[in-house]
């Protein structure tokens, strides 16, 4: 696979699919029955695109995210079906050996809480390292080398003396710089990254951002980000993937999602945000909760359907499919039109 | 950490003087007339009241505690009543037998405690963790005594590998033949202990984020286990192993009785059985001394295994 050497472009549709997932199946298994937290997901990215996930907590993007790389904690959680397609070699179809030889090295992730996802009594350099001796043939000296070279390119000034320190010894946004930095070592192809910002302070959080864009850019990796936060995906994202109750319910570039939002969900989403234009007291929240996914196993119909303004009888009793309200944007509702003009109206 | 040390020593000043005078008191309180064991059955009043004022029983007893307490200070434990000689002499006499066994139970618990503990939180209700919490179960249950008796009557009268009792000196091979089944005897309660808390660690530290990094970095499970969980696991397993020490203070008076070995614990025993004051403060207090000592070291490996605790 060849990088454009600028990187990447929403519309650059040449670029080959990194990733490909097809109608990916995660389930708990727990006493309480079977839990489908990801129910027949599909997705693709390019490379050097960006894809953003977003959902209410619970709507099991992060299960998602941690089944790409088959990290969902087994038991009780199990990936059913479907396939997930790296450059075409299906992780799914892998030995426990050839999935850990493509974790870290192939794709890589960064997760939410810097503090916690380091390991507080290993140092930088050890943590760092360990990457490229795990999948490289390096030796400890090159390998040295390569991660003070990396902790230069995220922007962490004095990079020797850093190697000697533990993670309790740097500020929150040096700690996620070093994840990112561990994420990148190995030059992966696919990146996920998991709401990467919201342990952050805003101010920080607006500098790790900017980093990632960088990051993306130098290595044209294609980027999966999971976030709650609308303002990271109109900031970071290409494509937009609305998830509800382990369902896709939308998927757009980001552009179209953000100006016409086609699935009731969405427009939720949107409208529980606060900007500028907003009048104040004009932010709306969405009636109800997620359904717990122990509700969804009786559940016909949509699972938005108890909390939606436009939810008709036809709504309650059959599930929509995923169809294509325009060329790029696709969404799961009987009634899309109607969000649609809605919004118009207004 | 020096002077953390240091303050840390100084601090154990007042616990000693705390436990020399419990040892004494507790002791000196304790029915029974140590004369009476020094003299014959039926020697008459002034032949005991000599024997009482020899060993310095005819004085009022707070005047004996600042004379005690004022000779400790110097360093002198005072005489064993029984032995006739210095308490510290008998005390360092039995002393060896006592490490030994102790140092053998202790390897023979972490060895087996450890891996058990390891072993049954990689797949918890497993086959492994199944027998597991059997084998802890019982060791935790079972009285030390018995499980000696339950070991000579299998390994010493049925079969005839190992010395039923005593310490043999012979030589090093049959010194360490005599203390394989007190050893064990000793090392079997820990090491249930020591399986159970490793347990219970590693499972709560596999729960971690960083132990989910270290699997998406892409690192081998020995790898991810070994050096991501276990490292982090350590802490309430050494805090564990540092009350083991205790413990096996203490439960060396049971098994050396049971198995005739000449240690500490026996002297004790035996200390008691002759009200020999002297002696059983002695050991008390020297007893008392190693186990504090144990409990700072125990405080300064936290430090080494991880990194945030700095004592300064």
């Amino acid at each position: 696979m060849t990088y454009s050497a600028t990187g990447f472009g929403s519309q650059d549709q040449n670029n080959a699919k990194v990733l490909q997932v097809e109608n990916l199946e995660t389930h708990f298994i727990t006493r309480a029955g079977v839990l489908k937290a990801v129910d027949g997901v599909s997705f693709h990215i390019h490379a050097g695109e960006t894809v953003a996930l977003v959902g209410e907590s619970g709507c099991g993007k992060s299960v998602t995210a941690l089944s790409l790389l088959r990290l969902v904690p087994n038991p009780p959680g199990e990936i059913v079906g479907g396939r997930i397609l790296l450059d075409g070699d299906d992780l799914l179809e892998m030995s426990q050996s050839e999935i850990e030889d493509v974790r870290g090295d192939r794709a890589a992730m960064i997760f939410q809480e810097p503090l916690t996802a380091l390991n507080p009594i290993l140092n930088v350099g050890n943590q760092l390292s360990e990457v490229i001796l795990r999948h490289t043939k390096a030796s400890k000296r090159e390998a040295r080398a390569l991660v003070l070279d990396m902790l230069k390119r995220v922007g962490i000034s004095d990079p020797e003396s850093r190697l000697k320190a533990y993670p309790h010894q740097l500020s929150g946004g040096m700690r996620q710089r070093v994840m990112i930095a561990m994420a990148l070592l190995a030059n992966p192809a696919l990146l996920i990254a998991d709401e990467p910002t919201t342990a952050l302070d805003v101010t920080i959080q607006a500098q790790i951002l900017e980093l990632m864009r960088d990051m993306r850019d130098q290595t044209g990796a294609a980027v999966l980000m999971i976030t709650h936060d609308l303002g990271v995906v109109a900031e970071m994202a290409d494509r937009v993937i609305v998830m509800y109750a382990g369902r896709i319910v939308e998927s757009a570039p980001v552009r179209t999602l953000f100006a016409s939002p086609a699935h009731p969900y969405t427009l939720g989403l949107m409208r529980s945000t606060p900007n500028l234009t907003t009048q104040r007291g004009e932010l709306s929240a969405i009636p109800g909760l997620v359904p717990t996914l122990a509700a969804l196993k009786d559940m016909e119909g949509c699972r938005f359907a108890p909390r939606c303004a436009f939810a008709s009888q036809k709504c309650r009793e059959h599930e929509p499919p995923l169809e294509n309200a325009s060329n790029d944007q696709s969404v799961r509702c009987w009634h899309w039109d109607q969000v649609l003009a809605s919004q118009v109206a207004v | 950490m020096i002077s953390y040390l240091i303050r840390r020593l100084l601090g154990t000043i007042p616990i000693v003087l705390i436990v020399g005078a419990i040892a004494f008191f507790l002791v000196q309180l304790s029915p029974g007339d140590p004369a009476m064991f020094y003299v014959s059955a039926d020697a008459p009043p002034s032949e005991i009241e000599r024997v009482r004022e020899r060993l310095g029983l005819d004085q009022p007893i707070a005047t004996r505690f600042v004379y005690w307490f004022g000779q400790v200070l110097q360093g002198d434990l005072g005489v064993s009543f029984h032995q006739n000689r210095p308490v510290l002499e008998g005390f360092l006499a039995a002393l060896p037998v006592t490490l030994w066994l102790a140092f053998f139970s202790l390897v023979i618990a972490i060895a087996i405690g450890i891996p058990v503990g390891l072993f049954s939180a990689l797949r918890p209700n497993g086959m492994v963790d199944k027998f597991a919490t059997v084998f802890v179960f019982v060791g935790v249950s079972m009285p030390n005594f018995w499980l000696g008796m339950l070991l000579v009557l299998m390994f010493a009268v049925t079969l005839g590998w190992m010395p039923a009792q005593g310490f043999n000196t012979a030589n090093p091979w049959e010194a360490f033949r005599s203390l394989v089944l007190p050893a064990i005897t000793l090392g079997y309660s820990q090491a249930a202990l020591i399986a159970r808390m490793t347990r219970a660690s590693m499972l709560e530290v596999m729960r971690q984020d960083y132990v989910q990094t270290a699997r998406a970095k892409g690192l081998r499970v020995p790898v991810v286990l070994g050096k991501h969980a276990f490292g982090n696991a350590l802490n309430p397993i050494v805090t564990i192993i540092g009350l083991a020490v205790g413990s096996l203070a203490a439960g060396s008076a049971v098994v050396e009785v049971v198995f005739n070995l000449p240690g500490i614990g026996r002297l004790v025993v035996d200390s008691v059985m002759r009200r020999d004051y002297p002696m059983i403060q002695g050991i008390l207090l020297l007893t008392a001394g190693m186990i504090i000592v144990v409990n700072l070291i125990t405080d300064l490996l936290y430090a080494v295994l991880d990194p945030r605790i700095r004592y300064d």
